[in-house]
């Protein structure tokens, strides 16, 4: 009997409990016999069981304060910023594996902090299990087999998930980015390096800037021989003037399709070449299905790495793209006559 | 003095020049080739 503990009922949470508890596709190792779902806000509890109202018999809600004991096979992270790295403490001492959704620079650092314990107690704990993080690390994998030797690495994406992931986005663009540049990383303001970034359709060009994004973090130690690794998010001019603020409107219930864009260069044979891959969806709907999916994936034992990791390290990433697409995000590519736009 | 004058009425003439040369800009230039496709095969290539 499988059993998934998932950590906040937000607009990832609730749609990773419906993914895992669904039956059929050929991405699906088997549903999940047991989800319990766990939230300080009742509101958001009542809001994740009435979406899960077809399996209600199989979700077990619990409400602040939770019971000590965790008896689950898995946890999934889909709790707000800074609580993520608490939860995960909390999951390794229980000895379970973690997959976490988190998408915010120093959290992620705080969290990759705890890669030791993790490695020895030989728990799968994967990191940054979204739409970016998550789906931009297995597209930047994915095209870096096309290549003998990567040298460069630029993660862009666009939109925003639920309020959560808003407030995260807002905060970033008036936050240092963290650019891997040669053998050190350069510390460069948030909202600047203004670069034109087509996504795919129906999300099409946005002008992109540097942001407190973890991919770098994550790509570079997934590929720790590439020269440079950046990252950017799209921002409007009104978004960049409001970024040292606090919001002035409060962040919607759930963003509108967004997209994110992978551009991988270096040498094939004799050649340079750049591949470009992207993929367009709501940002939660996305990030829920590569959450779910890896949770599937751990729980199958079909990682690569006992110990924390991204999905640029952790997955085959094919088999992975594969089963997304299953899930309905589908991994696109840019073909251009070497127009790099 | 002069010269002051006539540097800070040539600066908002050529921000006045820009401000209307963004506000009247058009829509953006359409790609001209290339565009977005699934990933499909056995690799997906």
């Amino acid at each position: 009997m499988s059993r998934v503990a998932i950590l906040g009922t937000g607009a990832v949470g609730a749609r990773v409990a419906r993914h895992l508890l669904a039956v059929g596709g050929r991405s699906s190792f088997g549903a999940v016999d047991r989800v319990v779902l766990r939230d300080t806000d009742p509101e958001r509890l009542l809001g994740a069981r009435a979406v899960l109202e077809s399996a209600a018999d199989r979700v077990e809600v619990q409400h602040a304060p939770f019971p000590g004991d965790l008896d689950v096979d898995l946890v999934v992270v889909a709790s707000p910023r800074g609580t993520q790295a608490p939860a995960l403490e909390a999951a390794l001492e229980a000895g379970r594996p973690v997959v976490l959704c988190g998408d915010g620079l120093a959290e992620t650092v705080a969290i990759v902090r705890l890669a030791g314990e993790a490695a020895a107690a030989r728990l799968p704990v994967v990191l940054g299990a979204g739409f970016a993080p998550g789906l931009s690390c297995v597209l930047a994998a994915h095209a870096g087999s096309w290549f003998d030797e990567v040298e460069e690495i630029h993660v862009a994406k666009a939109g925003a998930g639920g309020p959560a992931c808003a407030v995260v986005h807002h905060r970033a663009l008036s936050r240092l980015s963290y650019d891997w540049r040669g053998d050190q990383w350069v510390r460069r303001p948030g909202g600047s390096g203004r670069e034109l970034c087509w996504f795919p359709e129906p999300v099409g060009p946005h002008d992109c800037f540097r942001a407190a994004l973890p991919d770098p973090v994550l790509l570079h130690h997934a590929f720790p021989g590439v020269e440079r690794i950046t990252a950017r998010m799209a921002a409007t001019r009104r978004d960049r003037l409001t970024a040292p603020l606090p919001m002035l409107s409060p962040p919607p219930v759930e963003g509108g399709v967004g997209a994110v864009r992978v551009e991988v260069r270096g040498r094939r044979g004799d050649a340079q070449d750049v591949r470009v891959l992207g993929a367009a969806a709501r940002p939660a709907v996305a990030a829920a299905a590569v959450a779910a999916t890896a949770a599937e994936w751990v729980m199958a034992d079909r990682v690569r790495v006992h110990g924390m990791a991204s999905l640029a390290e952790m997955v085959e990433p094919v088999a992975f793209l594969e089963n997304m697409a299953d899930r309905g995000v589908v991994a696109e590519v840019f073909e251009g006559e070497h127009a790099v736009v | 003095m002069w010269m002051i004058r006539r540097a800070l009425a040539a600066l908002s003439v050529a921000a006045a020049a820009s401000a209307a040369l963004r506000a009247a800009g058009g829509a953006s230039l359409p790609r001209q080739s290339g565009g977005w496709r699934p990933l499909t095969g056995p690799d997906l290539t």
